[in-house]
């Protein structure tokens, strides 16, 4: 990674709330977007663009729902290659940063009761830890 | 017109007085009745545990005694006062009082919230336990700081011969005394409520004493006190005892059901190490709210007391129910009864009858000749079974008893933890509390604070009314489980007895109705296996208690009426919970249940069908009656209908228990096994089942959820859908419009990416050779130029070639119209700028033509000067040569004489000197008059030069301004085709509909359907994506300028890419 997106995508990630911060910095994901070069034959220029648009997305800039056309878009791949990106992002970066966001979600609600409220929501969602978060 | 109004004297007749009569005298006299009672209720609240540690060290001398300090680990309160007394007392081996001392570092107490203005009292006693052994003077001093307590805390000595009083800080007390008291109080014109918070160091009492006793005393209301104890060390000492008292009550004024416990602990010194000690204190009180003429609503309390005391009971009894016949009906000995072997050996005997009618039945096929081929078989079937009948029971126990060991795995997992979290042990016969651990999950006693009693007794009725409810439901769902394991014991019971005829009825050549093998080994297999099902999901019940105590409910303040509901809530939903999974559970496991024969039950239904059918429907009309009614009052109640309009946690879920309430009949006759209600399955006649349980309600429920949801979201008439729809036919115009170029292209792309990997790979490996470098920068390029094709489709961008905009629908993009805008007012500018633009090129080129001039003149003068100061040096040099010459002659000539050859030699080489000048004079003038020439050639060339390049700058700036003019019309005939085309409405490119219009249309969409959805959002939780919700749950895309400060990132770092 270039040192000015290094440097930027500290300073965006320090803008987020601790526990997101700590989750995004557990994960490795610029040496995953690397492994990406070489699994999906990206260019230098797309690489960069990939991991620009990873960044955004992880810092909530962009939306992640949406992490596939940003791709085609900004990086320049094609529909079915954004596809596969999205599938190798996923389960390299975001489930990983989500998986780390639920374990601390976890931690924390053993010491700080959560609110009622926030309790039916996750039993009707199904376990949806993310009920637990302060908005 | 007036109305009037008639008005008609009502005549009573003696009949009618009569009656009003015994009605005015019934009320008076149940008024009589229940003054007297006084109503007044024990409720169990809480608990004061208190936790202690003793650690025992050795002295640092050896034989120099022990050390003994006394910990309070923790001391929890649930909203009662205490006091704590700790003493220490050392016994010295000498007797030798100089040799004692007990030092005490004093007790560290935070009071919350002091409901009293007794904050806390602190009594230090020191006395000799010694007859005659009196403190001196000059050993008793107290130091105590109350520097850190907060303002208005004083500290006082009321006993003693020295009473000082003293603000916060440090005092010093001397006390030349065997005993002193200290008090430390807040100031009694602090308010009652609010925290006081205080830390009272005493230090440095240093007494000659063998016993030291400090007292701590909290008032009520969530009192924490962390007390360091006492340190003792005592020389000498054998023994040392620590002894703590602890004195519980509810109010400071009124001891109410004080409970001293105290708790010993002793060690010697061969006892180092560490003691621990808890005491748990259960409390209860007494609440009178009166009864009276004036006091009615005591009375009525009191009369929901009692119901309420009834629900609990059927609730217990319900619970002992559950407890027995889960454990009864999975226990192997249940089913080795005498009577059950009896009953099976009377069966069996009758069964041995169908073994008589089926060699019957073969003799008569064999008399009458037909399919005689069978009957060798028959007859063998016949004694195979004959011989298999009499292990009929066995097999039955075998499968019962494995069943039943299933069943115990996970009978026996079950913990069952009781609301203080302790384990309940299992009874000696193993028999577990499961129905107190399920219970212990929501706890319903606890549903009484002292708030709900402080707010007075209308709250307390609807608490008891809900209480009620809770109970009765309880009742009824224990009731129901207990019952299907006594159906299951009931039908195993019955299927052992009749296997006999189940396994005869193989021989026979028709069906034997209810006990025939195939309905025998169906029933069987059900109900042996709905133990193992039922308590396989119980444990997953009890463990799923487990997780929901673990994530707590906040409880909020009592005092208010969101507190109120909150805390009632806490209580209400794990009961639900509770309610609903085991009923569930319930569901499942009665799948596999069996039917009970109806005529096993024939000589019980005439005796108990009317008497259980009365009390199960007594059940039922208690609960319609009480829950039906509060029930129906909570759910049509317009006040909580506005709570719920407003948000209040917990409104709607409370509606939702009036309605059910409402709803649900109460009646353990709709309990149904196998698809048999009570009565069918006993064949006792007791009665019908009341319509509507909770199987109706939820599944109304559950439409009206759905529902409501559906209404909640934004409509298809609603500006936000009709835009995400909108964008998204646009998007999908696009590219239908482009697709198959986009998709041909993309094709391409793949291929050139393809190309150039593989040009790359092949260059990497082969570094040197140039012709594949070249190739794969070849390809590198063509994929460059494939996706800059693409590109330009998806991103938009004018086509030249066929002169539209390559976008949705021929309206230009707002980028693109930008761009052409910016690009007309630079042509403008430019155009606006010309004449000075020409002049100023033209001066500048007729200040070169100067400057080239002024140099091509100053070099012609340097090089004449050059040539000219060449020419003076050669002459220069010559002139000296033959001065040289003459002078080297002239003394030839004086020395030798005219004729001697050296003067003859002399004399030539000055007119060889003489010549050379000469000579070089002719040279250097003819090389000077060259120079001359050649820079006046020069010169002119320059001169010629620096004209025409004038010449060309001026035609040049002509050229530019009519070039600007041009490019300056060719701008503005774009921008007002721009503009024309932009009146029409703008036009999307793939990339901006894909990347920013549909994402903003649906963030719209989402932004919309939560803000007017956010009540129901907020319960039932949409979200299931847990990265989605992860990831964006701190929503930043969906702020505003999140768009814009993400392009900013993404343009800032393209600009870095280029660089890079």
């Amino acid at each position: 990674m270039i040192e000015k997106l290094k440097q930027k995508s500290i300073e965006e990630i320090a803008k987020l709330p601790k526990m997101k911060q700590d989750a995004i910095n557990a994960v490795d994901w610029a040496s995953v977007t690397e492994e990406m070069e070489k699994k999906f034959f990206l260019t230098e220029n797309e690489l960069l663009n990939l991991q620009i648009v990873t960044m955004l997305t992880l810092v909530d800039l962009y939306d992640l729902n949406f992490y596939s056309s940003y791709l085609e878009a900004d990086v320049g791949v094609t529909t079915g290659e954004a596809k596969k990106i999205t599938e190798y992002a996923f389960s390299k970066i975001f489930n990983p940063v989500a998986n780390k966001m639920e374990e601390t979600i976890k931690q924390q609600i053993k010491s700080k009761i959560p609110n009622w409220d926030q309790t039916v929501r996750f039993i009707v969602s199904g376990g949806d830890y993310s009920n637990f978060i302060e908005q | 017109m007036t109305p009037t109004f008639k008005t008609k004297k009502i005549i009573l007749n003696k009949k009618v007085k009569r009656k009003i009569s015994f009605g005015i005298i019934s009320v008076v006299m149940v008024g009589i009745f229940l003054l007297p009672i006084s109503p007044s209720f024990d409720l169990q609240k809480g608990s004061i545990a208190l936790n202690l540690k003793t650690n025992i060290a050795k002295a640092e001398t050896p034989g120099c005694g022990i050390n003994l300090q006394s910990t309070i680990t923790t001391i929890a309160s649930d909203g009662f006062g205490m006091t704590l007394k700790i003493k220490v007392r050392g016994k010295a081996i000498d007797n030798d009082p100089k040799d004692d001392k007990i030092d005490t570092t004093g007790i560290v107490g935070d009071l919350f919230n002091s409901y009293k203005l007794y904050a806390a009292t602190v009594v230090g006693i020191a006395q000799s336990v010694i007859p005659g052994n009196i403190m001196t003077a000059t050993s008793c001093w107290l130091t105590v700081n109350t520097s850190t307590s907060e303002a208005g805390m004083w500290a006082y000595v009321l006993k003693g011969p020295v009473s000082k009083t003293t603000q916060a800080g440090v005092s010093d007390f001397y006390l030349p005394s065997d005993r002193f008291d200290l008090w430390v109080s807040t100031d009694p014109t602090l308010p009652k409520d609010g925290i006081h918070t205080f830390h009272i160091p005493i230090n440095n009492i240093v007494l000659t004493a063998e016993e030291q006793t400090l007292n701590v005393t909290v008032n009520k209301n969530q009192a924490n006190v962390s007390a360091q104890g006492i340190n003792a060390a005592i020389k000498d000492a054998k023994t040392l005892y620590a002894q703590f008292t602890l004195k519980t009550y509810l109010d400071v004024e009124q001891n109410i059901n004080s409970d001293i416990q105290t708790i010993n602990l002793k060690t010697d010194t061969s006892t180092i190490g560490s003691e621990t000690a808890q005491s748990v204190t259960d409390i209860t009180k007494k609440i009178d709210f009166g009864c009276g003429i004036t006091s009615l609503g005591g009375c009525i309390a009191q009369i929901f007391y009692v119901f309420w005391t009834v629900a609990a009971l059927f609730a217990k009894l319900g619970a002992k129910f559950l407890d027995f016949f889960v454990y009864y009906s999975t226990n192997s000995s249940s089913y080795t009864s005498n009577f059950i072997s009896k009953g099976w050996a009377g069966v069996r005997d009758i069964a041995n009858m169908f073994f008589i009618i089926a060699l019957l039945y073969v003799a008569i096929k064999t008399i009458l000749g037909l399919n005689v081929s069978n009957n060798k078989k028959v007859i063998g079937y016949v004694v195979v079974v004959a011989l298999l009948l009499n292990f009929s029971l066995f097999t039955t126990q075998v499968i019962i008893d494995q069943t039943n060991v299933l069943a115990k795995i996970f009978y026996n997992n079950i913990t069952s933890v009781d609301a203080s979290g302790k384990t309940i042990s299992a009874e000696s016969g193993g028999q577990k509390s499961i129905s107190v651990g399920l219970v212990s999950l929501f706890d319903p006693q606890n549903i009484f604070t002292q708030e709900i009693f402080d707010q007075g007794v209308g709250t307390f009725i609807f608490v008891t009314a809900l209480l009620i409810a809770i109970m009765l439901y309880m009742a009824y769902m224990f009731f129901a489980v207990a019952v299907l394991f006594v159906a299951r014991t009931i039908s195993l019971w019955i299927s052992m007895i009749f296997s006999p005829i189940a396994f005869a009825s193989y021989t026979v050549p028709f069906k034997i109705p209810g006990f025939g093998h195939e309905e025998w080994w169906d029933d069987l297999f059900k109900n042996a296996f709905l133990a193992p099902i039922f308590v396989f999901m119980l444990y997953l019940v009890v463990m799923f208690a487990g997780f929901l105590k673990d994530i707590q409910y906040a409880d909020g303040d009592v005092s208010t009426t969101a507190g109120l509901f909150q805390h009632i809530m806490s209580v209400v939903i794990p009961f639900i919970l509770l309610f609903v999974l085991l009923m569930k559970a319930k569901e499942l496991a009665v799948k596999y249940s069996g039917e009970m024969g109806a005529a096993i039950m024939k000589g019980a239904q005439m005796i108990g069908g009317l008497a259980v059918g009365a009390a199960m429907g007594g059940v039922g009309i208690l609960g319609r009656a009480t829950l039906g009614r509060a029930g129906s009052a909570i759910a049509n109640s317009e006040t909580i209908k506005s709570w719920e309009r407003k948000g209040y946690i917990g409104a709607k879920t409370l509606r939702n228990i009036g309605t059910a309430g409402a709803k649900g009949s109460m009646d353990l006759r709709g309990v149904k096994i196998a698809g048999k209600d009570f009565g069918g399955l006993t064949g006792m006649k007791v009665g019908k089942q009341k319509e509507g349980g909770y199987d109706k309600m939820r599944a109304d429920k559950t439409a009206k959820r759905m529902a409501r949801a559906k209404e909640l979201e934004p409509g298809e008439d609603s500006k936000v859908v009709q835009d995400l729809h909108k964008a998204e036919r646009q998007q999908k115009a696009l590219e239908n419009e482009y697709g198959h170029k986009t998709t041909q292209l993309q094709a391409e792309v793949d291929t050139a990416r393809l190309a150039m990997t593989d040009a790359k790979g092949k260059s990497d490996a082969d570094p040197k050779n140039e012709k594949k470098k070249e190739a794969y920068l070849e390809a590198t390029k063509a994929l460059q130029k494939k996706q800059d094709e693409l590109s330009t489709i998806n991103n938009g961008g004018f086509d030249a070639a066929n002169n539209k905009y390559r976008t949705t629908n021929g309206n230009i993009t707002k980028k693109e119209h930008d761009d052409i805008t910016a690009v007309a007012t630079k042509a403008a500018t430019a155009a606006a700028n010309t004449g000075t633009v020409e002049t100023a090129a033209i001066n500048e080129a007729s200040a070169k033509q100067i400057e080239a001039t002024n140099k091509a003149g100053e070099e012609e003068t340097k090089a004449i000067a050059d040539a000219t100061k060449t020419k003076e040096e050669a002459i220069s040099k010559a002139q000296n040569e033959l001065s040289a010459a003459l002078t080297a002659a002239a003394v030839s000539k004086t020395s030798f004489g005219d004729r001697h050859p050296n003067t003859i030699a002399a004399q030539q080489a000055a007119a060889a000197a003489s010549t050379k000048l000469t000579n070089i004079e002719t040279t250097q003038n003819a090389a000077i008059a060259a120079v001359t020439r050649d820079a006046a050639t020069k010169k002119a060339q320059a001169i010629s030069d620096a004209a025409s390049e004038y010449a060309e700058a001026v035609r040049e700036a002509n050229d530019e301004k009519t070039r600007t003019l041009a490019a300056n019309t060719t701008a503005k005939n774009a921008k007002t085709t721009a503009d024309a085309s932009a009146n029409r409405g703008y036009g999307e490119s793939i990339t901006s509909m894909k990347k920013e219009v549909v994402p903003h249309a649906h963030h719209e969409y989402e932004k919309a359907k939560n803000k007017s959805n956010e009540e129901f959002s907020k319960l039932v939780g949409s979200r299931t994506n847990k990265t989605l919700n992860m990831i964006t749950s701190f929503g930043q895309h969906s702020n505003n300028g999140a768009d814009e400060a993400s392009h900013k990132i993404f343009m800032n770092m393209k600009t870095e890419t280029k660089e890079h």
